[in-house]
């Protein structure tokens, strides 16, 4: 039997919060996707619904295909033991995969506020990364990363399949290879499109990427290695 | 000046380390010690061993402003107002002082619509607003970022570094991963498991040591030049 492809769908989402209201509209296929937005733009909103976290005012949200769906939220949200070692078994079957995936083997035993705020980090996104998930939602998966983590956290995503990743973050230096790109911007979802062809149509780009295009250079991609090839050919 | 001599605390080992006036990043590997570090500075843990002296004083005598990732999270009271009069509160200034303080600085951050707001419906960014609010009105003599910048966006680190700049404080510390942010410091601490690897001026272009583009702080100096925050 053919396996369906996951898909999220938005029709029409509305979702009123005091004063703000969000608007998005929009098909996630499988492959990475990038949000961006400013501070206060929804992004988080956004996710939570996309995650069915909360449900839309008005319209409507559908998971097709497979409904396994995890959001990476602020990591003290995920705990919900106290050790490592508990934390790990708590997920999904093989806690010492999760744990030596987080290189925390040496620190099965320990509290887990008394871990680094990247440690506690690298165990939940271990759990979600194994988890064989099928929608993933990740908000802010760099922060409190160091280099290293981040290069692990893109290792990882690059090698799902079939799976819809998303990733919320303002962050653009340590991406993984990012195949649909999205804003938000005052609350509306905005599709600019498929990476690199659309890029140009980026209506808030950071400012590398404008100096990059002041400087003429074409990204060729939004991946760490794209930037960094990019970078290279500004003139000294 | 903030001086360290020959300081043990928990994972931090710190034989000598001298901070100039000015802005100070942190960084390094997870698990390095920054927080630790940051703790250190601002008395919140005593070393075991060594002294830590800012300006001549103690930590737990001097002034200090603490803003973390989460900035709510450290918030005690459930008005804007309230939150921000605190520090001075506790201080026993009196109403009419604060309430003057209060109007200057939340002009000077632009957040002076939110003063009579509840801080529960606060945007993120707001919240930081208001957390650097009640962080500067006492003047600290030293101000504290723990990786404050994780989750914003460029231009209102930009506005925050504006801010920073006009408040005249003494000392600025923050920890970050980001070597775009490490560009607004006059000097980065680089840690390694509890150590200091390096200390590294930005006010002297001849010390360069970074041979990444996207890890140096000079490359990133060239981008925000060219490119001013606020389009």
């Amino acid at each position: 039997m053919k396996r369906e492809m996951n898909r999220v769908h938005l029709q029409g989402v509305v979702k009123k919060k005091g004063t703000f209201t969000l608007y998005a509209e929009g098909e996630f296929f499988p492959g990475v996707h990038l949000i961006t937005g400013k501070v206060g733009s929804g992004k988080t909103s956004l996710g939570e619904i996309l995650a069915g976290i909360h449900t839309p005012d008005e319209g409507t949200i559908s998971w097709e295909g497979n409904m396994r769906v995890m959001l990476l939220q602020d990591t003290s949200y995920h705990v919900t033991t106290i050790t490592v070692r508990e934390e790990a078994a708590s997920w999904h079957g093989n806690a010492d995969q999760i744990i030596s995936l987080a290189g925390l083997a040496d620190k099965k035993d320990t509290d887990l506020f008394s871990l680094s705020r990247g440690e506690l980090k690298r165990l939940i996104l271990a759990a979600i990364l194994t988890g064989k998930y099928d929608i993933i939602v990740l908000d802010e998966p760099y922060a409190g990363l160091d280099n290293e983590a981040r290069k692990w956290v893109n290792r990882i995503i690059e090698i799902s399949e079939n799976q819809v990743i998303v990733i919320i973050s303002h962050d653009i230096t340590s991406l993984p290879d990012v195949q649909y790109l999205w804003e938000m911007d005052e609350g509306k979802l905005f599709c600019i499109g498929r990476v690199p062809e659309e890029l140009k149509n980026w209506n808030r780009p950071p400012p590398l990427v404008r100096y990059l295009w002041r400087n003429g250079i074409i990204l060729e991609g939004l991946a760490r290695y794209d930037l960094e090839k990019a970078v290279c050919r500004i003139p000294e | 000046m903030i001086c360290i001599d020959s300081v043990m605390a928990g994972i931090l080992s710190i034989p000598s380390c001298t901070i100039k006036p000015g802005i100070c990043a942190i960084t390094g590997p997870n698990g390095s010690g920054k927080t630790s570090f940051l703790k250190l500075l601002s008395g919140i843990i005593h070393p075991e061993r060594g002294t830590v002296i800012i300006r001549g004083e103690d930590p737990d005598r001097c002034t200090i402003g603490w803003v973390g990732e989460y900035p709510d999270r450290n918030m005690l009271f459930t008005r804007v107002y309230d939150e921000l009069a605190s520090p001075l509160r506790f201080a026993h200034f009196s109403c009419e002082e604060i309430e003057q303080t209060i109007k200057t600085l939340a002009s000077d951050l632009g957040i002076t619509h939110l003063i009579t707001r509840e801080i529960r419906g606060l945007s993120g960014g707001e919240l930081v607003l208001v957390a650097f609010g009640a962080a500067l009105i006492a003047k600290p003599d030293l101000l504290i970022l723990d990786e404050t910048d994780s989750h914003l966006d460029d231009e209102f680190c930009f506005r925050l570094d504006v801010i920073i700049k006009k408040s005249n404080i003494r000392h600025v510390v923050f920890s970050t991963h980001r070597p775009e942010r490490m560009a607004t410091a006059d000097e980065i601490i680089i840690l390694d498991e509890g150590r200091i690897v390096s200390q590294i001026s930005l006010l002297d272009k001849g010390n360069r040591e970074f041979d990444e583009r996207l890890q140096d702080p000079w490359f990133w100096r060239r981008v925000y030049k060219h490119i001013p925050g606020d389009s």
